[in-house]
């Protein structure tokens, strides 16, 4: 009755601004441009008597219709449907006509939209906007009552049609984007229904409208007013863009994310939820800043996609083979499609798996395409909601340890975006994992060699003199050596050293052209000349947790592989002192320089308002930084207070971490020992001078407290000295 | 449905140029006048036959316009044949060919094989781009090229086919790892790999092989 209402009423209206009389317009006669009951649909449910057939015989007769004659044709036989529709009858729309008119009315619109110059409206749209001819609205009401049955399907692809075959829909237009809003608010109405593809074209479009003329955005993140006159606000919520898009997310107002990809393996459902992907990603893709500012704060978007990827995490089976896992290669858009063949069961776990990294692979696609706020946030919702609300909870039950360490660093393999990567915290302690991390941010890290620099500069360290750098060599290899405790020294010391530099200097030999690379290289097998120690004592501790084997294959890229990988990172071939006077000592006078630059390079990029994380400051400054987790000093809460004894270098959690398990390499299973060495002397071969300053120079003056990679492997070298003569037999 | 391998496929190119008529014609055998403006991306599919085997096409079908390249430079991962198609009758999105190249390039894998298509060829009186460009254009940069019309069907199977045995003849070669299916290739469920592709595929394609193949 309602619909009823509302029809006749705007048929009433409609004659307003139409030159040409109604009744003319209403009057059957021969239309030669709409091809008459030719469209095969069956006339006779059809309660609107359609007489034109019979008047074709007469042409000429009367001039021929005009095209917005035509289109009053059309709604007006619309209109007579509707005022003779009986409810009882049980007829399905696409039994009607009414979807014919529809199609003669939109048709008529394109046609007219073709002729028209330079983006001017033609008269059929403009009846429309300008309400006399209330198509919208009516299909607004279609989708609302759904009758008869299907009409609302229809509704909803006449509209997503009209918007999308016409380069102007007026869609600034109160009267256009009016019942659009409400359709929507519709949408979000009916979870579940069996509407919803056709809903997420209509709300496909519209993003894409939006995306194209982001000054429509305002239409949909402005609160909804039902009508002037009543002020009716519907909740300031539903109408935003966001939300709108929300709703594709929010379980209980929509149904489109319910409708998961394994659970109902149908074509059909998977492109609704594909479709609302691609809706948000075009919406986030918006390059303004305020629309960016309005999905973080004011829209769960982005939790709940990361709400999505922990409960699609947690789906995993337990039992999952961890090495299946490495062998997966997933992309979002494809994955929907692969369901239905044998593949499916690939696995155990297998489908569980496909459904997590598709989903983690959308959310990495989205962040790189998305506005950087909304990165940014996602990153970081990413890194509370899942890494540490989540994926750490697995890692303290050790059943389940192997699987989410293989997990997490596929996951850190197959990310790569920045603000992913970002996120990916390392909060974890997760053995070596971190490594790859470590890699990525190097890799991605723009501001690294200033922050290292500046680190070194606050130092005060030595660094090599270039001209000095090969009786340097010497002093640093000799450093390293004379660690090894004698107990374990199968030869003198003295014989061991001139073969190992006679070996050496064959290496440097060889790699002479690279100064740099070339001393690292000596460094490394300085490093590596610690192994054997760890081999004798293979036979007390030997393996603990057979599991750990499978971190090998965590990193498998052979050393020259870094030279060529970082060769386009800009890095800096050399060291250079920022302070050449201060080097000798600490110099302290250089720090509150350091301190302002960073703040700067801090403070530029904190435009996120809800930093809500509840951590120290340094931890706070580092994350709004573009990397969070690089080395950075550790700010002291008052700035007032004499910093220069407390103030340490922070080599950052995954230095922490590396020089940890390295202090207690007695009581770890060899194969972490190799693995931990490995790490280490690989992470020593990064072209960066910086880096090798740190890790390498052992005659690098530092704080008491600043630990470095020589003091750790002192301590270390001490303990055992201690440690092997109690071992029986040890020499046996 | 059997098949021995599945592709995967993509169409580029300027908005109206007829990508989604392109695939229309080819997976629907019909024609469809207005132009309804692609967001994000149409999947289509369709069985072909070559050299006796039935190989599945699935056809990712993007939105040329530049505010919706978020999407669709997502879709070009995984892709084993790309339809980069311009319109004869426009030149400007002939003109634009090369950035689309750089971009399909730069976002697939490199053995991805790429048919450049000239489409509306039916619109001869039209024409601004002539055939000897595309074909100039074609031999460049090393694609395969064909002048088609979405609206007659002139060449449309032809272009889709031609792309297939394209990629047919390097799985042949050996150019693809079939087993990678980041490279857009799928061996079918019932399709035994014959020589040494076996892998944790073998073992499942073996127990299920028995289907109608030919």
């Amino acid at each position: 009755m309602q619909l009823m209402l509302l029809l006749s009423g705007s048929a009433r209206v409609r004659v307003c601004g139409v030159p040409r009389s109604v009744s003319r317009a209403a009057a059957v006669k021969p239309r030669a441009s709409v091809p008459a009951k030719s469209s095969g649909y069956p006339a006779v449910c059809t309660p609107s008597p359609e007489p034109r057939a019979h008047t074709v015989s007469a042409p000429g007769l009367a001039p021929p219709a005009t095209r917005l004659e035509d289109f009053e044709y059309h709604w007006k036989l619309i209109l007579n449907f509707y005022q003779n529709y009986d409810d009882s009858s049980k007829i399905h729309i696409e039994d009607t006509r009414i979807p014919h008119h529809l199609n003669q009315m939109l048709q008529l619109i394109v046609d007219e939209e073709k002729e028209q110059q330079g983006g001017t409206v033609g008269p059929c749209l403009e009846a429309i906007v300008q309400r006399s001819i209330c198509l919208l609205d009516a299909l607004t009401v279609f989708a609302a009552a759904d009758r008869p049955p299907g009409a609302r399907a229809l509704a909803l692809t006449t509209s997503t049609t009209l918007l999308r075959r016409t380069r102007h829909a007026c869609v600034n237009s109160p009267h256009v984007y009016r019942p659009l809003q409400r359709m929507l608010i519709q949408c979000s109405e009916n979870p579940a229904s069996p509407t919803e593809k056709d809903e997420v074209e209509l709300l496909l479009t519209l993003c894409g409208l939006v995306r194209k003329e982001p000054g429509l955005a305002n239409i949909f993140t402005t609160p909804f007013v039902e009508d002037k006159t009543s002020l009716l606000t519907i909740p300031e919520d539903i109408l935003k863009i966001i939300p709108l898009k929300t709703k594709n997310q929010t379980p209980k107002k929509n149904p489109l994310f319910e409708v998961e990809l394994p659970q109902n393996p149908l074509q059909n459902d998977n492109q609704v939820v594909l479709r609302a992907c691609e809706g948000i990603m075009i919406v986030s893709s918006l390059p303004d800043d305020d629309i960016a500012n309005l999905v973080t704060s004011c829209s769960p978007v982005c939790e709940n996609l990361i709400e999505k990827l922990v409960a699609k995490y947690k789906c995993i089976p337990a039992n999952t083979d961890p090495c299946d896992v490495d062998h997966l290669n997933i992309t979002w858009g494809y994955v929907a499609h692969d369901f239905g063949d044998k593949s499916y069961h690939k696995f155990h776990g297998y489908r569980e798996l496909t459904t997590f990294f598709s989903w983690l692979d959308y959310c990495d696609t989205l962040m790189k395409e998305c506005h950087p706020i909304i990165a940014a946030h996602l990153a970081r919702t990413f890194r509370q909601n899942f890494l540490e609300g989540t994926v750490e909870c697995g890692l303290m039950d050790l059943h389940h340890t192997v699987l989410v360490t293989a997990i997490i660093s596929k996951c850190l393999k197959v990310i790569d975006s920045t603000e992913f990567i970002n996120g990916y915290s390392l909060k974890l302690d997760i053995d070596l994992l971190a490594y790859r991390e470590a890699m990525k941010q190097l890799q991605h890290e723009d501001h690294v060699n200033e922050q290292i620099s500046d680190i070194l500069s606050h130092e005060g360290l030595t660094a090599i003199d270039k001209a000095e750098s090969n009786e340097n060599i010497h002093r640093i290899i000799n450093s390293f050596l004379l660690l090894l405790p004698r107990a374990i020294l199968s030869d003198p010391v003295g014989s061991d050293y001139e073969q190992y530099i006679h070996d050496a200097h064959r290496h440097y030999q060889h790699i002479k052209s690279l100064t740099t690379e070339g001393i690292i290289k000596l460094m490394t097998i300085a490093i590596d000349k610690l192994e054997p120690i760890q081999h004798k004592m293979r036979v007390r501790y030997s393996i603990r947790g057979g599991a750990n084997l499978m971190l090998a294959n965590i990193y498998s890229i052979p050393i020259q592989a870094w030279l060529d990988i970082t060769s386009n990172f800009n890095w800096p071939t050399e060291y250079h002192y920022v302070d050449t006077a201060a080097s000798s000592t600490h110099s302290y006078d250089s720090r509150p320089e350091a301190d302002i630059h960073l703040d700067e390079c801090l403070y530029q990029r904190k435009p996120i308002k809800n930093a809500n994380t509840c951590c120290t400051d340094s931890e706070n400054c580092s994350q709004t930084c573009n990397f969070s987790q690089k080395l950075v000093f550790k700010h002291q809460d008052d700035k007032t207070m004499s910093k220069m004894e407390e103030e340490c270098f922070d080599e950052g959690p995954f230095l922490t971490m590396l020089f940890k398990l390295l202090a207690e390499l007695p009581s770890h299973p060899y194969q972490i020992n190799l693995q931990l060495t490995s790490i280490i002397s690989k992470l020593a071969m990064l072209p960066h001078p910086y880096l090798h300053e740190y890790l390498l120079n052992p005659m690098l003056s530092t704080s008491k407290k600043t630990r470095t990679l020589f003091k750790t492997l002192q301590e270390l070298a001490h303990k055992l000295t201690i440690e092997i003569p109690r071992i029986k037999n040890y020499r046996g | 449905m059997a098949y021995a391998y599945l592709f995967k496929y993509i169409i580029i190119g300027d908005t109206g140029v007829g990508k989604s008529c392109l695939l229309l014609q080819f997976t629907d055998k019909r024609f469809q006048p207005v132009h309804d403006l692609t967001i994000g991306v149409e999947f289509g599919a369709r069985m072909i036959t070559i050299d006796g085997k039935q190989i599945k096409l699935q056809i990712w079908d993007t939105a040329g316009q530049e505010a919706f390249r978020s999407i669709t430079r997502s879709y070009y991962r995984g892709a084993a044949g790309a339809l980069l198609v311009y319109d004869i009758t426009r030149r400007d999105t002939f003109n634009h060919l090369t950035t689309w190249l750089e971009d399909a390039r730069q976002h697939s894998n490199s053995n991805m094989v790429i048919m450049l298509i000239g489409n509306k060829s039916d619109l001869e009186s039209r024409r601004e781009v002539k055939k000897e460009e595309g074909e100039a254009f074609a031999r460049e940069h090393g694609l395969v090229f064909m002048e088609t019309s979405a609206k007659t069907a002139a060449n449309v199977e032809e272009a889709f086919i031609n792309t297939a045995k394209e990629i047919y003849e390097k799985i042949q070669e050996g150019v693809f790892d079939i087993n990678n299916e980041a490279n857009g290739i799928k061996i079918g469920p019932q399709h035994s790999t014959g020589g040494g592709a076996g892998g944790a595929g073998g073992a499942g394609a073996g127990g299920a092989a028995g289907g109608g193949c030919c």
